[in-house]
């Protein structure tokens, strides 16, 4: 199980795109919550779990690349972290 | 579209007029010449202001096609394909096309027209979700909900399809939009950010690898033609020497006549290819994804090698395979950087090359008999550097990538992340239109060829300069040789001995065709293809038992080539 927070731009489609996204590469959602948007922008908070051998580290440059998703953050286990990948950079552009 | 009479402005001297004619305005602004498209109910609005527009609009008869020519045109120009098409069934047509191009990251715009707002989400006539249709298979996707943001829109759809890896953007536009009056106003680009540049410690670090590496291999993908890394990667391969292989999307990135380049590798690679991959203690994998269909069995795959990975995606490094050294960004920029001198490898180099030579294809096959194989080298070496093959899916997809010579990776037109059949005859269309002047040759099969045949009526219509060659071994002839090796000959459902007369069928439409079965015929038939200045079809009969060779077989590692 991990924990995985993203910041969304809160526009049209693109809560189903990121829940769709976390599925098809292979990741079960455990919980969530979103918080209401704040200047255009909101918090999801999940925590999920891999079907099989998935990378979370993965999961969050596949997530990170789209275009709604402004930020990624994925508190990791000490273990782990050495590991992984540099982080994603956030996607190029800031919701209007 | 019509000039506006001039007092069609509002307040702050914006003209107005419809969402469908800021559509078509818009794409004019951005430079587009042609759209591939089909009319429909929801997106007649946009057909009525492409009436006396600066488009040239291609109407195709299947939406399918106007998505695979318009990926076709995209792969030439390395700019948006534009295709378009009204909502329901419609749209559901382009999604085989969407998918194509986003599996093989090519950037296209799709606008579908959508039933008007207020009936979004009733189940009115001839809606469809294309919006959570296509969610998959897009790299983003918008709806329009009111007619002021479809420059805007449009415009930010082609910076996003076009940016970074590439991929298809969808714009679905309610047709009360299309109908709404607007102030139109020119919407800005923003600027497009430079592809992010290669860490100097990545470069290093992969510097050190390459330095120590006694066996190492360039395993280069589609992202060196999408990061207009052709050149570089040249380049590179001139300076260090360094023997390489190529996916089935990176076929002609290498110079043909490469010394050190081995072809490429797979499932129906070359063995000098697979064999130096499979002993390589170095991979470097440059905007290549690790692909099963080249890779074979993933934890047999490069077992001795340690991984460069080199991509601009960052998402793609370490997806299937870890690896020891990332170079995440620009590819052009990173392959310049990296720069290792001459690598001492040469008795690594010279067993490569003799591994070339020796397992060679050869042409010489028995009978007298088309031998495919032979007649695809035989046209494109006499085609020259403006070959352009668009293929179909099957064995002759396949003999075209083993036995054509390519001078650029764009020339080769072929469904490969996909692996959709139907693709070749329109996607020949888009190239033939995009380029006169080359070679642009439709390598299909008799199985393939169907799938969007009515697509003759396009190429007959507008004059395209499209050769199909036709290679027709009356079978689903790669199922069949699947069902030959590894399913016991239980032969099921691939005879297709009953095929029409396709020259005839060609000529109903109006198109040249003529028909040859025997090895003398090739000759002639190649230069009347090249020769002609209109759609012209060569239907060509084969052997229905030939089959595709070397072969790595399914669950196998690419060490277990299976030979004729
Ligand atoms: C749309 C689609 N349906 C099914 C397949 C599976 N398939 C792959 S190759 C092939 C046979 C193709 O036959 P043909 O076009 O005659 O080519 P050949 O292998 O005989 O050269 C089939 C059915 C596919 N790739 N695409
Ligand atoms: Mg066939």
């Amino acid at each position: 199980m991990h924990n995985i927070r993203i910041q969304l731009a809160e526009r049209e489609g693109a809560l189903v795109r990121l829940l769709s996204n976390i599925e098809r590469r292979g990741f079960i959602i455990e919980s969530l919550h979103k918080t209401a948007a704040q200047n255009g922008v909101t918090d999801i908070a999940a925590r999920i779990t891999p079907r099989g051998e998935r990378s979370l580290d993965v999961l969050t440059r596949q997530l990170s690349r789209l275009f709604d998703v402004m930020d990624v953050h994925t508190p990791m286990p000490a273990h782990m972290a050495s590991h992984a990948m540099p982080p994603g950079e956030p996607s190029c552009r800031q919701p209007q | 579209m019509t000039a506006l009479p001039a007092a069609e402005i509002d307040a702050h001297s914006r003209p107005l007029m419809t969402g469908a004619q800021a559509v078509v305005r818009t794409l004019e602004d951005l430079g587009v010449r042609r759209i591939f498209g089909y009319p429909g109910g929801a997106i007649m609005p946009v057909y009525d202001a492409l009436v006396g527009s600066k488009l040239e609009h291609i109407l195709v008869r299947h939406e399918q096609a106007a998505s695979f020519a318009a990926d076709a045109q995209a792969r030439l120009t390395g700019k948006a394909g534009v295709c378009l098409a009204t909502s329901g069934p419609g749209a559901t047509n382009l999604l085989t096309g969407i998918a194509n191009a986003y599996m093989d990251s090519v950037p296209m715009v799709i606008l579908t027209g959508q039933v008007p707002s207020t009936l979004m989400g009733t189940d009115a006539f001839q809606e469809v979700d294309v919006f959570g249709m296509s969610l998959p298979v897009v790299k983003h996707s918008m709806i329009v909900r009111h007619a002021e943001d479809i420059p805007a829109t449009i415009r930010e759809a082609f910076e996003i399809a076009e940016e970074g890896r590439p991929g298809p953007v969808l714009v679905d536009l309610p047709k009360d939009t299309l109908q709404a009056s607007m102030a139109f106003e020119t919407a800005m680009s923003a600027p497009t950010p430079a592809p992010s540049r290669a860490s100097d410690d990545s470069i290093e670090e992969a510097l050190s690898l390459l330095r120590a590496a006694r066996r190492p291999v360039l395993y280069m993908g589609g992202g060196i033609a999408l990061g207009h890394a052709v050149e570089a990667a040249r380049d590179f391969m001139a300076r260090t020497g360094i023997p390489t292989v190529a996916t089935l999307k990176a076929i002609g990135c290498a110079h043909p006549d490469a010394q050190n380049y081995l072809g490429m590798l797979g499932m129906h690679g070359t063995r000098a290819a697979n064999m130096a991959v499979q002993e390589s203690d170095l991979l470097i994998c440059c905007g290549a994804r690790f692909d099963d269909r080249a890779t074979g069995k993933p934890d047999q795959f490069a077992p001795h090698a340690r991984i460069i990975h080199m991509d601009l995606d960052h998402a793609e490094i370490g997806k299937l395979r870890g690896v020891d050294a990332a170079i995440r960004g620009d590819l052009q920029d990173a392959l310049a950087r990296l720069d290792a001198g001459y690598l001492a490898i040469d008795s690594w180099r010279t067993l490569c090359r003799n591994r070339k030579q020796e397992f060679a294809f050869s042409y010489d096959a028995p009978g007298s008999g088309i031998y495919a194989p032979g007649l695809l080298k035989e046209l494109s070496e006499t085609a020259g550097d403006d070959f352009i093959a668009a293929c179909d899916v099957g064995q002759h997809q396949m003999w075209v990538a083993q036995h054509c010579r390519f001078a650029r990776p764009e020339n080769h037109l072929t469904s490969a992340g996909l692996g959709a059949m139907g693709y070749g005859l329109p996607a020949g269309i888009g190239a033939a239109l995009e380029r006169p002047d080359s070679k642009v040759v439709t390598v299909t099969g008799d199985g393939s060829i169907m799938m969007n045949i009515q697509e003759l009526a396009t190429a007959r219509r507008y004059g395209v300069p499209i050769r199909i060659l036709l290679l027709d071994n009356a079978s689903l002839g790669l199922v069949r040789q699947w069902q030959e090796l590894f399913f016991d000959q239980n032969f099921s459902e691939i005879d297709l001995y009953d095929n029409p007369d396709f020259a005839e069928v060609a000529r109903a439409f109006g198109v040249e065709a003529f028909t040859i079965h025997s090895r003398d015929e090739v000759p002639g038939a190649i230069q009347r293809l090249l020769n002609a200045t209109g759609p012209i079809l060569a239907h060509c009969l084969i052997d229905p038992r030939e089959n595709v060779w070397p072969l790595v077989p399914p669950g196998k590692s690419n060490a277990e080539m299976m030979e004729d």
